[in-house]
């Protein structure tokens, strides 16, 4: 299972278990260890999560308040164990898409499917930041939602971080974990509010519609003087460097590039993002309902866009047409089909805004 | 103490949320979420959004009351059959009862109480009025 590395005691543990076949091991879990197996008698495949007790034996905070929360997109607690006393571990089901960057690292989902997924893990956020819950999660990532692999729905996951907000107070200081979600007022005060959490999901939008950081070379991120500043550093100088300017990036609401983002994402979807992600509090999306209000208001008009072997497709869900925009005698057209009838020309124009706007007016 | 008012024209929802401070002040907490809007009421997904977005408005707020003016059912001047169909799905909000008032209800609150609640659109007056006699 690849797990040579994890404390003997749970790998002891996973592999003498009568009633769950574990036969899987991810590195991914986060503060704590992460298996998967087949419950025997349910038949159902499940996730174990093992986590370190302090020298008390305390340290259940994360499964105590998944058993709290009940909600359709959130992780359900299946159950909770001690195995001694410096390592417990809690139960789960485990979610046959695995996790978001899985998905994106792998294709280019359909910006419905897309939006329906931040969906979905906005209503679960809601049920942490209503009150008296009072929650905020903190480490909103592309890793921590898990997606059903048959019905796409989303699931929030990883609670580790999650702090609830004192009464008569706004905010909680930051977790340090992923520093790209980090938003701009922790850096600048070290405040995370519940609108913390909508600029995260702002940012996980943005990966899910297919816009990325740029992550293989850490040049692309600076262009002129930055760039010849940085390349004159030495590989100590350079990393301080470049965290100043992600840094001034961030707070200057300018660490996403949305020219990263398909060509067939649109104003509306983008103008969600940025409003989401906005470095100031005001003009951010002040709450969850608000934030799903912006992207009801986008669905009502959109059309499902996406890309297959290198062709962009849409479909009207009102006209019930798909539309492709492909490549005939040197010449880009748009095609539909519906039910009943096979690919036919709609549109041709050698631009593709022009055919992506042509698709968008239907 | 929290209420929500919501006027219903057709398809369109109107919202003012108001929270009563410990002063004995208002406070409009209605925020962006002043009105949203049903295109297609036959699309299943639309109104289940709809409902979703609503209901997590509620959450965020966690209102002591929430109340929708009543609307005529038969008649000449019947609302949008739409429009009962949205107060349905507003109505299978779980945390907090919904309370239904008439316009002569308000009307005649409003003869002897002055309308004391300030909005920013005009569309939002019937629901602002309803707020402020969800108080009395």
């Amino acid at each position: 299972m690849k797990d040579e590395a994890v404390n003997p005691v749970i790998r002891e543990f996973v592999r003498t278990q009568a009633d769950i076949e574990i036969d899987r091991y991810s590195d991914k879990g986060g503060f704590g260890e992460l298996y998967f197996g087949k419950r025997k008698i349910f038949n159902d495949r499940v996730a174990l999560k093992f986590y370190q007790l302090d020298e008390n034996g305390d340290g259940h905070e994360e499964p105590i308040l998944l058993k709290e929360i009940t909600h359709e997109n959130i992780l359900t607690l299946i159950d909770a164990r001690i195995i001694d006393d410096r390592i417990a571990f809690y139960l789960t089901p485990e979610i046959s898409g695995g996790d978001l960057q899985n998905i994106i690292d792998n294709y280019i989902i359909s910006t419905e499917k897309a939006v329906a997924i931040v969906q979905g893990v906005l209503k679960g956020l809601t049920e942490l930041h209503k009150p008296p819950l009072n929650l905020v999660h903190r480490d909103l990532k592309t890793y921590n939602i898990l997606v059903d692999k048959n019905d796409g729905k989303a699931f929030l996951a990883d609670f580790g971080t999650i702090k609830k907000i004192p009464d008569g107070q706004d905010y909680v200081s930051a977790s340090k974990y992923t520093f790209l979600y980090r938003p701009p007022e922790v850096l600048l005060e070290n405040k995370y509010t519940k609108q913390s959490d909508l600029y995260q999901m702002g940012i996980i939008l943005y990966q899910a519609l297919g816009g990325h950081f740029p992550m293989k070379r850490t040049e692309e991120w600076m262009e002129g003087r930055k760039l010849i500043k940085f390349n004159q550093l030495n590989p100590f100088e350079q990393k301080t460097f470049l965290q100043n300017h992600l840094e001034e990036l961030i707070v200057k609401g300018k660490i996403i590039n949305t020219d990263t983002l398909p060509i067939f994402i649109g104003k509306k979807l983008k103008s969600i993002i940025k409003t989401a992600t906005n470095p100031d509090l005001q003009k951010r999306y002040s709450t969850c309902a608000d934030f799903l209000k912006a992207l009801f208001n986008y669905q009502k008009n959109s059309k499902d866009w996406w890309v297959d072997n290198g062709t962009i497709h849409a479909y009207n869900k009102k006209t019930k047409r798909e539309y492709r925009i492909v490549k005939r005698k040197e010449e880009l057209v748009t095609e539909w089909k519906n039910e009943k009838t096979d690919w036919r020309k709609d549109f041709s124009d050698n631009k593709l805004q022009k055919h992506i706007d042509n698709i968008e007016s239907k | 103490m929290k209420v929500i008012a919501i006027d219903i024209d057709s398809s369109r929802v109107i919202f003012y949320a108001v929270e009563k401070l410990a002063d004995g002040t208002f406070n409009n907490i209605t925020g962006d979420f002043k009105s949203i809007t049903v295109k297609d009421d036959y699309d299943n997904e639309e109104i289940r959004e709809f409902q979703s977005t609503i209901h997590s408005f509620f959450d965020n707020l966690n209102p002591d009351k929430i109340g929708i003016i009543k609307r005529m059912t038969k008649g000449k001047f019947a609302a949008s059959p739409v429009s009962f169909k949205l107060e349905g799905l507003i109505q299978c909000y779980k945390n907090c009862d919904i309370e239904f008032i008439s316009p002569i209800t308000l009307t005649a609150h409003f003869k002897k109480n002055t309308f004391s609640f300030t909005t920013q659109f005009n569309y939002q007056i019937n629901a602002a009025k309803l707020a402020q006699y969800l108080f009395s």
